[in-house]
C-alpha cells in the first residue's frame, strides 16, 4: 500500500505544479488556457535538447533555462495572442488557445520529430521506505513539487506582486483605482505560469517519455484538480491535486488500472454535486 | 547542314516528348497505408511508411507491374489513424473516397481487425501487421497477415522455462492485441508447467505505468511478459519496473523490436530483455544486403524488421497481380498470392511463402545483449 501512496504523491506533485500555472492564469483571465499542456511539453523538450543533444551536464542550469524560456514564451503568448483578444468574446480566446495547441505541437514535430525521447535524470539509485521503493529521481520530483507549491503560495499571499495579482483577479477596475497596473500584473502571472510549466515539463519527462502530445494528459488531470479545488484557488489546486492522485492510485490498488479514471472523475462529479464551486472555490 | 541539324533536334525533341508520354501512360495503382503517424506509435508508423515508400520506388523503378501487355505503377497514400480502431474506419472511408484504392496496409491489429469486415463489401485486399489470431481466423480470403501470430510465441516461452522461470506476471493494455496476447501466453505458459501469478490490464492511452507495474510486482513474479507494445511503451514499463526494484526477466511480444528501446533507456537497463526474433535477426546474404541498404538510405534511423514488413507486401501484391493477370479483380489476385509469393518474389527472402493467408515466419528467441538484439542459443 505504501508503494501506491508514494506513486500517487509523486505524480500528484507534478500535476499540481501544472495545475498551479493553469489556475493562476484562469484566476486573471477567466478563460482556461488550453495551451498550458503544450508549455509543459516544451519544457520537457528543452530538457531533452540541453541534456541529451547539447550535452549540458549541469542539471540545475537546464532547469533554470527551461523555467526562464517558458516564462518568456508565456509572456509573449500573452502580449501577442491573448491580450489583443481581451475585448473579444471569451470564446475567441478559448479558440485561440486551442489553435496554439496545434501550432506548438506541430512546431515541436517539425523541429524534433515524432519519435519519443528520453529525458535522463541525473539522480541514480533508490531507497527503501518500509516495503516501498522510491528512486532518488522521484524524491527530487516530490521535493521540488512541494517546494514550488510553498513558493507559489508565499508569492501569491505574502508578496506585493502576489497581492497585486489577487487584486486584479478580483476586480481589474478596482485594482486600477488602487494604483495597480493590471497589465503588468497579468504579464507577471503569465511569466509565473510559464515558469511552472517549464519546471513541470522537466519533472514529467523523468516519469514518462517526451513526445509532442505529452501535454494533454497532465492538462486534463490539472483541470480536474482545479475544478475539485475550486477554479482560481491556489490552495484548492494543491488539495484537489493530492485528492485526485491518491484516489487514482488507490483505485488501481484495489480495483483495476483500466477503471482508475472512472474513480478519479467520479470523485470530481460527486464533489461538484455536493459543493458546486469546488472545495476552496469563491462564491460568485 | 543547318537544316539537317535542326531536323535532328526536332526529331530528338519529338522523341523525348513521345517517351515522356509513354512514361506517363503507365496507369497508377493506388495503395493506402493506414497507420499511426502521430501518438505513441508514431515511430512505428514512420518506419512502416518509409518502407512502403521505398517499395513503391523500387517496384516502379524496376519496370512496374506488368499485366496484360500494360505496365502499371504503385502510388502510395498515407493516412494517420493514430492507434484508434474508430479512426481506422474513418480513414479507410476517406482513402476510398479520395483515391479508390483496392489495396490497403494496416499497421497493426487496431487497424486490421476493424477493417477486416469491410474488405469484401468495399472491395479491397489488406495486408496487416496483426498478431491477433482473429485477424485470419475465421479466414477472410482478402485479408493477409504480414506478421507473426500470438500463438507462435512457444519458442520464447520454452526458453524462459529453460532458464528456470516459473512464476510469470502478465501486463496487458486494454487494446485487443495485448489482451489476446496475454490470454494466449497464459494458456501456453500453463501448458508448459509454469504458473501465472499476476495479471494486470491498464488503459492503452496511459503514458505512466507506475501503479499498474506496482500492482503486478506485488504478485512477486520471476518474469514479466507483455504483448502489443511498441518499443517506446515497453521501454517505459521496463524502466519503471527496474526503478521499483524488479530484478527478474522481461519478455515483450512481437511489436517490440529492441533498437529503439535501447536508444530510449540505454543498453544497461535493456540488457537481457527477451524478444521475438525472426530470420531478420539471424541474417542471410539477402537480408544483410538489405540491412546495409536501409542503413545507408536512412542514416541514424533504427529501421529494421518493422520497415521490412511494410516494404514486402507490395512485392506480394505485384506477384499476385502478375500471376492473376489482373490489377482490378481482387478475388483473383488474392487467390494468386497464395502461390505467386516465393523466395524469388521477396527482396529480403522474409516474405517467401503464404499459407492460409499468413506469411510463414520462423520465430526464435532473441535477447538484448550489450545493446544488440542477438539470437539466443
Amino acid at each position: 500500500m505504501s508503494q501506491y501512496l508514494i506513486n500517487g504523491l509523486v505524480l500528484s506533485s507534478i500535476y499540481i505544479v501544472v495545475a498551479l500555472g493553469l489556475t493562476l492564469v484562469y484566476s486573471i483571465l477567466d478563460v482556461p488556457n488550453f495551451a498550458h499542456g503544450e508549455l509543459v511539453m516544451l519544457g520537457a523538450y528543452i530538457g531533452v535538447f540541453l541534456i541529451g543533444l547539447m550535452g549540458v551536464t549541469n542539471y540545475f542550469l537546464v532547469l533554470i533555462f527551461a523555467v526562464v524560456a517558458l516564462a518568456g514564451l508565456s509572456v509573449l503568448l500573452w502580449k501577442f495572442i491573448f491580450r489583443p483578444l481581451r475585448s473579444a468574446p471569451p470564446v475567441t480566446m478559448f479558440i485561440a488557445a486551442l489553435g496554439l495547441v496545434y501550432i506548438l505541437q506541430s512546431a515541436v514535430q517539425l523541429i524534433w520529430g515524432k519519435e519519443w525521447l528520453s529525458l535522463r535524470s541525473p539522480f541514480a539509485g533508490s531507497v527503501l521506505l518500509g516495503a516501498a521503493t522510491i528512486t532518488h529521481t522521484r524524491i527530487f520530483i516530490f521535493s521540488l513539487g512541494c517546494l514550488l507549491m510553498i513558493l507559489v503560495s508565499l508569492f501569491i499571499y505574502r508578496t506585493w506582486l502576489g497581492k497585486g495579482i489577487r487584486a486584479v483577479s478580483q476586480s481589474e477596475s478596482g485594482a486600477a483605482l488602487a494604483g495597480i497596473n493590471a497589465n503588468r500584473m497579468i504579464t507577471f502571472t503569465f511569466a509565473v505560469s510559464g515558469a511552472l510549466a517549464g519546471c513541470a515539463g522537466i519533472l514529467l519527462g523523468h516519469v514518462t517519455f517526451v513526445f509532442p502530445l505529452m501535454g494533454f494528459s497532465p492538462l486534463l488531470k490539472a483541470f480536474a484538480m482545479i475544478i475539485i479545488g475550486g477554479m482560481g484557488s491556489i490552495p484548492g489546486a494543491i488539495i484537489g491535486g493530492f485528492f485526485i492522485g491518491i484516489i487514482e492510485t488507490l483505485s488501481i490498488a484495489f480495483f483495476s488500472a483500466e477503471y482508475a479514471d472512472i474513480f478519479a472523475f467520479g470523485a470530481l462529479v460527486i464533489t461538484l454535486m455536493i459543493r458546486p464551486r469546488g472545495l476552496m472555490g469563491k462564491l460568485e | 547542314m543547318k537544316k539537317l541539324a535542326i531536323g535532328f533536334v526536332c526529331i530528338a525533341f519529338l522523341l523525348s516528348i513521345g517517351m515522356a508520354g509513354a512514361q506517363e501512360k503507365r496507369e497508377k495503382i493506388p495503395y493506402a497505408y493506414l497507420g499511426p503517424l502521430t501518438g505513441s506509435g508514431a515511430a512505428l508508423g514512420a518506419e512502416q511508411w518509409a518502407g512502403v515508400q521505398l517499395a513503391v520506388k523500387d517496384i516502379n523503378a524496376a519496370g512496374g507491374i506488368k499485366v496484360g501487355g500494360k505496365t502499371y505503377e504503385f502510388e502510395a497514400h498515407d493516412f494517420d489513424v493514430e492507434e484508434s480502431p474508430e479512426k481506422s474506419v474513418t480513414k479507410m472511408n476517406e482513402a476510398l473516397s479520395l483515391h479508390h484504392p483496392k489495396f490497403f496496409y494496416g499497421a497493426s491489429s487496431m487497424t486490421g481487425i476493424p477493417l477486416k469486415q469491410f474488405a469484401k463489401d468495399k472491395g479491397f485486399i489488406m495486408v496487416a501487421m496483426s498478431e491477433v489470431p482473429g485477424y485470419t481466423e475465421p479466414r477472410n480470403p482478402l485479408c493477409f497477415r504480414g506478421w507473426m501470430k500470438v500463438s507462435d510465441q512457444g519458442p520464447m516461452l520454452d526458453y524462459m522455462r529453460k532458464l528456470g522461470i516459473s512464476k510469470l506476471g502478465l501486463l496487458a493494455h486494454s487494446g485487443e492485441v495485448s489482451v489476446k496476447w496475454a490470454e494466449v501466453c497464459k494458456g501456453l505458459w500453463e501448458k508448459k508447467g509454469g504458473k501465472v501469478v499476476g495479471e494486470v490490464t491498464y488503459p492503452v492511452e496511459s503514458t505512466d505505468f507506475t501503479s499498474p507495474v506496482t500492482k503486478l510486482l506485488s504478485s512477486n513474479p520471476d518474469a514479466i511478459a507483455s504483448g502489443g507494445n511498441p518499443d517506446v511503451r515497453a521501454a517505459n514499463i521496463l524502466k519503471i519496473a527496474r526503478e521499483l526494484g524488479f530484478k527478474g526477466k522481461f519478455f515483450f511480444g512481437g511489436a517490440c523490436r529492441g533498437p529503439r528501446m535501447v536508444g530510449l533507456i540505454g543498453k544497461e537497463l535493456a540488457e537481457g530483455t527477451l524478444l521475438v526474433g525472426t530470420e531478420w535477426e539471424k541474417g542471410s546474404p539477402k537480408i544483410d544486403v538489405f540491412k546495409k541498404r536501409i542503413a545507408e538510405l536512412y542514416p541514424g534511423k533504427p529501421y529494421g524488421f518493422i520497415f521490412v514488413v511494410a516494404y514486402e507486401p507490395l512485392f506480394m501484391l505485384k506477384a499476385g497481380m502478375e500471376k492473376a493477370g489482373t490489377v482490378t479483380d481482387i478475388n483473383k489476385i488474392a487467390e494468386a498470392m497464395g502461390t505467386a509469393v516465393t523466395p524469388k518474389t521477396s527482396p529480403t527472402g522474409l516474405f517467401s511463402k503464404v499459407v492460409n493467408n499468413e506469411v510463414a515466419l520462423n520465430l526464435y528467441p532473441v535477447e538484448i545483449r550489450n545493446g544488440q538484439v542477438v539470437a539466443v542459443k
